[in-house]
């Protein structure tokens, strides 16, 4: 594989009452974060089916956030602590079979947090950069680093 | 229909004037700032990332457009209230906003041109103001751009209900000015909009604290303020110690007034996390080194929450309007909102010391009380309309707004693209558009759905496509305005085309109510609430053996609490009799309870009856024993409020541990000192609770009152976000009274009245709040499992016992998908975010 | 006498004194066992209640019987000591509907693979005698030889039946039901040592634990499930994938057309079909990990052989360490039904919500 630089794609599922809005702060503040970030809207955080965060990863996707409000706030009454415990589910089983468990982040983003959002966003980029391609999109593929 | 004034811009007023125009009448709000939120509400000054206020602000603004019932006036101030109620002559003046905040599309192009201070807010385009209006009005395209010229205008109205904000007091007193001393606001704002983080955490010197603390004057002289002040007091210490569990954590007080339902678990669950709560007598606060000592503790840092002063414009405001005062606060007729000037009212922070809880239950009741004098309300009818299905030949229309994509060079995969300058001010030409090309699939690139998405969805119904074969993509807030390169937004719009391709057409149900409520119990505030819904209901039952008396805790407000127990009496038996004229009495108790929102079947002994809503409001017993002001029972809920109450109206000498007196009582506390003894009051919930909670499916706290409307992190009182718009998720079961908590006879009629009202909301066919997110289950797949059914936080699913299937109740489903994530067999589905769709859209959004 | 001819017995005379009505146990078969139900004392001895041999899991034959609706007639079910942990694990999934059954469990020789049986039969009473012994028989299942629970424990079902370290067999209760049971029976009650027997189960389950564990992210679960079939028969054995159809069959959701599969290959420089193996046991993994009971029967079903069993019974275990739950053994609810508002923060933000 030639080496050229490594733009990651990171899938965001964002809940519509506090990281969506949060989201949009940022956008109204005109905050950068790297376009790297492709955002989902959805309507509460347990709305994300583990299924989607792991699907998202073998399309493609260096990385998925799932952002929710934080605990005590969820519009749905207790939605995001329903989330936390599939991302643990899903977290668990990566790191369990030694894939990188922190390709799968879970981050808590009130709506009044657009400078938060960008933060996280920005940070998130960076680290998965230092972190290089996922290798779970190549899961199932010819492609990749080679498998013996 | 009537027409009502609201002044002032409080939690209480947001409710009250959304409240209104959600009942069917017309409201103008004046507000004295250039916007909303310009003046700040109580729980903005107090706890500034409290979200509260964006969805007290949200659900106004949100009911204005639904309604278009709520007219705004902002820099406004009252000037004349003429006449008598039925026929208020009000004069005011006001000055337009220069950027019309609901015209204002956020396009920023005024950013460009004029001269504009821009505060940045979540949940809409921002606000702005812009210094110089006048030679820059041609410059928005949305026409947003006004001119301030001060007006003065006169109004008719039939009501006014006042609503003027709160002031904290001043902390000079207590040692502000010395170093590391600040208000609990602006501890607060460190962390807005970053989040609980130890970076932010910072003494006056830029260093991170070994050592923080609280200080809530309750109880020292001079003290006004609500529960609230110590919940968010210890709300905020927990976080802390959450946050870094290493940190120093003290909280001073005098008074424990966490008084509302089970609020005491704040106080266990500090004790437990290792936080020093110090009871103290008298307060020193001096400057010890870097920090400050408070008596004999160092801190690193002191936050003190101030209690509520009263403004000077209140009394002028009471003087101009002819309201009558008694310590700053207005004087009403006892048990109303109703002041001694007719048709005149007040709630908030203006009628007494309000925890947000109260604001809401305030904003709530307050519209029965008021609508004796505006005439029957016109509620606008909502329909849903009937659309063209077709789920196998998609044809997707993507329309870009050129606002939102600005040059983006768009290249996706769709059968037309239409670009527009801007899609929101041209509806017209989306509809002419859709119809000429015979688009069934509608894409939106566009700005956030929190400012013209439902318009956006709206335009599109016009050209008859329904809300589920319309997708939205964010483009401005999402990826033009943060940076964002060519590949990343044509791989956000093939994702929602990927995703409109395989949407398919979601019909949303209608379910039918009873339009009857059942009251369950006899407490006073089953029958202010019958006394509320006889006016509209055709039918109320009330379900008891018997009725309860009436007992010695009217309230704070000296009106009620200097009130003989003759008058007291005389209230009640003029209540009752009101009330047993119209209502059906059943008298028995209730056996069993059969359904859900919209139909219940209630069951007694002889007979059963059916009704769309229920409200518990099953009371208390009262054990009247010594002269102590009790704290605790068994649970998490303090009695000392009626206690207090109780020792007050007594006169006799009392002992009190946690708490003396609380709310307005503190101008003239009961006569009481630190000791222990035999409860003067002690509040009991009655078995029957059990056996209520049982057949609904509800919670008990530990000592058996009803958990309602909580919040959910702590089960303390306070106003969550259940709270919302929609009263559906309640599950058509309201409770009201001592049934809930201890509290006084003043707070019942706001329980009550929140209650009646609430149920108002729900005596007609429901259509799903879900609207497309309504959930389905695939009866081929499901499995019986029940997972779905311990994931719905609004009781919307239920195994059906006959054919082992999770069933829906469209009417309590809010579309949160929950039950989706949580199905294994992928049987329950939010069909408008299936995993067909979502696969297809990821494909296409990684690229 | 035989265990299995003590347990006949036991079953005539419950039959006689009316305390049952229908019996499912194992019976054999030409080459091996099912479960069989049987309504009338004549046929029992057409049963053998312990079996050398597990074919099915035995809670998911009673979920089959009363998913819909209880039992109509009062139920004896013989089950293994994994299968009675099923049994539990499925009431609280309301796949069971445990009015009217009485569970009897025993302390368990483990079983052979239901192939090795059918070239080189054994019997349940080699099997018990190698347990009298004290020796795991190297002929049972792997995951039977890392049983974490290989004998009748407290709560689960409601009568045990103590074989190790006793020199009769002894009878047990579980459960009150399972006292008042053993009362109407008029047994007395005994008692025996399991401790050694479980033990040695635990250790090798610890040396298996550290030791099978797939490792290596993508290539190490590509190698593993190299010779996958994509034939689900592990999904279909399982008796915790309860679903009357798999998410993973939903060919509405994997359907595509040509050009994504082309657009695949020339993203991932090449791609494997079908595409959704692995995804269908990672997927799997999610929905059931949590609660897998750790019966094997997996492992048993690949006809490819590959040992599933470390990657459903170590991950399940991982899984189950994160919520503290062990499934089956008592009466917490199953972390997919649940939530608490003060926990997992070690999965909040990118390094378990400190920065």
């Amino acid at each position: 594989m030639t080496e050229k630089k490594f733009d990651p794609v990171i899938v965001g599922f964002f809940c519509n009452w506090c990281t969506s809005a949060a989201a949009d702060l940022a956008g109204t503040s005109r905050l950068h974060y790297p376009a790297s970030i492709r955002p989902i809207r959805v309507m509460c955080s347990s709305t994300v089916d583990p299924v989607y965060l792991v699907r998202a990863l073998q399309e493609g996707a260096d990385a998925t956030i799932l952002g929710g409000c934080h605990p005590g706030d969820c519009h749905y009454i207790t939605g995001n602590y329903k989330a936390r415990r599939r991302v643990a589910i899903v977290k668990t089983v990566l790191k369990s079979l030694g894939f990188d468990d922190t390709r799968v982040l879970l981050e808590w983003i009130s709506g009044s947090e657009g400078p938060k959002f960008a933060r996280v966003m920005n940070e998130y980029t960076d680290y998965i950069k230092k972190r290089g391609p996922s290798d779970f999109k190549y899961l199932d593929s010819l492609g990749g680093e080679k498998v013996d | 229909m009537g027409k009502v004034l609201v002044y002032g811009t409080t939690l209480a007023s947001y409710r009250a004037a959304a409240n209104f125009a959600r009942a069917g009448h017309k409201v103008i709000m004046l507000n004295r700032g250039e916007f909303l939120w310009h003046k700040m509400t109580q729980m903005q000054q107090q706890q500034p990332r409290d979200i509260m206020n964006g969805y007290s602000k949200a659900i106004l603004l949100q009911t204005a457009n639904l309604t278009g019932n709520i007219e705004f006036y902002h820099n406004s101030e009252l000037i004349d209230v003429e006449g008598g109620p039925g026929n208020f002559k009000v004069k005011f003046k006001h000055r337009p906003q220069t950027v019309n905040e609901f015209k204002c599309i956020g396009c920023d192009l005024c950013h460009e041109k004029c001269d504009v201070k821009y505060i940045p807010m979540p949940l809409g385009p921002g606000m702005r103001i812009i210094k110089n209006a006048e030679e820059c009005v041609d410059v928005c395209p949305a026409k947003a751009i006004q001119i301030p010229q001060e007006k003065e205008e006169e109004v008719k109205v039939e009501a006014v209900v006042l609503s003027p904000e709160y002031i904290p007091e001043s902390i000079e007193k207590f040692g502000a000015g010395l170093k590391n001393v600040k208000t609990f606001h602006d501890f607060a704002w460190m962390f807005r909009g970053k989040g609980m983080h130890k970076e932010f955490l910072k003494t006056d010197d830029g260093e991170y604290p070994n050592s923080v603390g609280f200080f809530s004057p309750a109880g020292f002289e001079g003290y006004i303020g609500s529960y609230e002040d110590q919940t968010i007091v210890f709300r905020e210490a927990l976080a802390l110690k959450e946050m870094d569990p290493e940190l120093d954590v003290h909280i001073f007080l005098k008074e424990i007034r966490l008084y509302g339902h089970n609020q005491m678990r704040l106080y266990d669950e500090a004790v437990e996390k290792g936080i020093n709560i110090h009871m103290i007598d008298s307060i020193s606060i001096t400057q010890d080194g870097k920090g400050v000592k408070v008596n004999d503790v160092h801190v690193d840092l002191l936050a003190i929450m101030p209690g509520q002063a009263i403004p000077e414009d209140w009394v002028k405001l009471a003087k101009n309007i002819g309201v009558d005062l008694e310590h700053g606060f207005a004087k009403t007729k006892p048990f109303t909102f109703e002041t001694n000037r007719d048709g005149v009212f007040v709630i908030g922070e203006y009628y007494k010391p309000t925890g947000s809880t109260e604001a809401i239950y305030q904003g709530t009741a307050i519209v029965p009380q008021v609508e004796k004098y505006l005439g029957e309300g016109k509620p606008i009818a909502m329909e849903i309309p009937r659309f063209e299905q077709d789920d196998f030949n998609p044809k997707v229309g993507v329309f870009i707004c050129e606002c939102a994509a600005q040059g983006f060079n768009i290249d996706v995969d769709a059968d037309y693209v239409i670009k527009k300058d801007y899609l929101c001010l041209h509806p017209e030409e989306i509809v002419k558009e859709i119809k000429e090309k015979g688009i069934n699939r509608v894409v939106f690139g566009a700005c956030s759905p929190a400012l013209r998405g439902a318009m956006l969805e709206m335009t599109a119904a016009k050209a008859g496509i329904a809300p589920s074969y319309v997708e939205l993509v964010q483009l401005r807030e999402y990826a033009s305005r943060v940076g964002a390169n060519a590949r990343k937004v044509n791989a956000m719009l093939n994702a929602a085309i990927a995703k409109a391709r395989k949407d398919v057409y979601v019909d949303i149900p209608l379910t039918e109510t009873v339009k009857t409520v059942a009251i369950i119990g006899g407490d006073v505030s089953a029958l202010i609430a019958a006394d509320y819904l006889l006016e509209k209901v055709s039918l109320v039952y009330l379900i008891t053996p018997e009725f309860d008396k009436v007992f010695d805790a009217p309230g704070v407000k000296p009106e009620v609490l200097q009130m003989s127990n003759d008058e007291l009496e005389k209230w009640y038996t003029s209540l009752k009799d009101r009330v047993m004229k119209r209502a059906k009495w059943i008298k028995e108790e209730v056996e069993a309870i059969d359904g859900s929102l919209g139909n219940f079947t209630i069951k007694y002994n002889g007979g059963e009856i059916n009704a769309g809503v229920i409200i518990i409001a099953t009371g208390a017993d009262i054990e009247e024993k010594g002269t102590h002001i009790n704290s605790r029972m068994d649970g998490d809920t303090l009695h000392s409020s009626v206690s207090s109450i109780y020792a007050k109206r007594k006169g006799v000498e009392a002992t009190y541990d946690l708490m003396k007196s609380y709310s307005l009582l503190d101008l003239a506390p009961p006569n009481a000192k630190k000791g222990e003894g035999e409860p003067i009051a002690l509040v009991k919930p009655r078995e029957i609770n059990r056996k209520i909670a049982e057949m609904l499916g509800m919670k008990l706290d530990k000592e058996g009152f009803f958990y309602f409307a909580e919040e959910p992190r702590y089960g303390i009182e306070r106003a969550s976000n259940q709270f919302m718009l929609f009263e559906e998720p309640f599950g058509g079961i309201f409770v009201a009274g001592l049934a809930h908590r201890p509290m006084s006879i003043e707070e019942e009629m706001e329980e009550a009245g929140f209650a009646a009202q609430s149920s108002l909301y729900l005596m007609r066919d429901i259509i799903s709040p879900a609207g497309k997110f309504i959930s389905v289950t695939n009866p081929r797949k499901c499995a019986g499992c029940g997972i779905c059914v311990d994931a719905c936080f609004s009781g919307a699913r239920y195994i059906d016992e006959e054919d082992h299937i999770a069933k829906v109740r469209p009417a309590q489903c809010v579309g949160c998908g929950a039950c989706a994530n949580v199905c294994p067999s992928g049987a329950a589905i939010i069909r408008a975010y299936s995993p067909t769709g979502v696969f297809e859209m990821l494909k296409e959004v990684v690229k | 006498m035989t265990e299995n001819e003590m347990l006949k017995k036991f079953i005539k005379d419950a039959f006689e004194k009316g305390l049952i009505e229908a019996v499912m146990a194992p019976s054999a078969t030409q080459d091996s066992y099912t479960y069989a139900l049987i309504t009338k004392k004549e046929d029992v001895d057409k049963l053998t209640p312990i079996a050398p041999v597990m074919q099915w899991n035995g809670a998911d034959m009673i979920r089959r019987i009363t998913k819909l609706k209880k039992s109509e007639r009062k139920l004896l079910a013989i089950l293994r000591p994994c299968e009675s942990r099923t049994y539990k694990e499925l009431v609280k999934f309301n796949q069971i509907n445990p009015e009217n059954i009485i569970v009897l469990t025993y302390d368990c020789p483990g079983t052979v693979h239901a192939r090795n049986y059918k070239y080189e039969p054994t019997s349940s009473e080699k099997l018990i005698e190698e347990m009298k012994s004290g020796k795991i028989s190297n002929k049972i299942r792997e995951s039977c030889s890392v049983c974490e629970y290989p004998t009748p424990i407290k709560g689960v079902g409601d009568i045990g039946l103590g074989i190790v370290n006793t020199t009769e067999p002894v009878f047990f209760s579980l459960s009150d039901k399972g006292k008042e049971f053993l009362a109407g029976m008029g047994i007395n009650e005994g008692e025996r040592d399991d401790s050694s027997w479980v033990k040695l189960h635990r250790d090798n389950r610890e040396k298996w634990l550290k030791e099978e564990r797939i490792t290596g992210g993508r290539k190490g679960l590509e190698e593993f499930l190299s010779s996958c079939l994509n034939c689900h028969n592990c999904k279909d054995m399982c008796p915790i994938c309860f679903c009357k159809e798999c998410f993973f069959e939903d060919h509405s959701v994997f359907d595509y057309e040509s050009n994504k599969f082309y657009n695949w290959a020339d993203d991932k420089d090449g791609i494997r079909l079908p595409t959704d193996k692995s995804l269908f046991h990672v997927g799997r993994l999610i929905h059931m990990g949590t609660s897998c009971i750790g019966c094997g029967l997996c492992q048993q079903a690949c006809p490819m052989d590959i040992p599933l069993y470390r990657l459903f019974g170590i991950v399940g275990n991982d899984l189950q360490k994160v919520f503290n739950y062990k499934p089956g053994v008592n009466d917490d609810i199953p972390p997919v039904m649940d939530f608490r508002e003060d926990e997992l923060h070690e999965f909040e933000g990118l390094f378990g919500g400190e920065e």
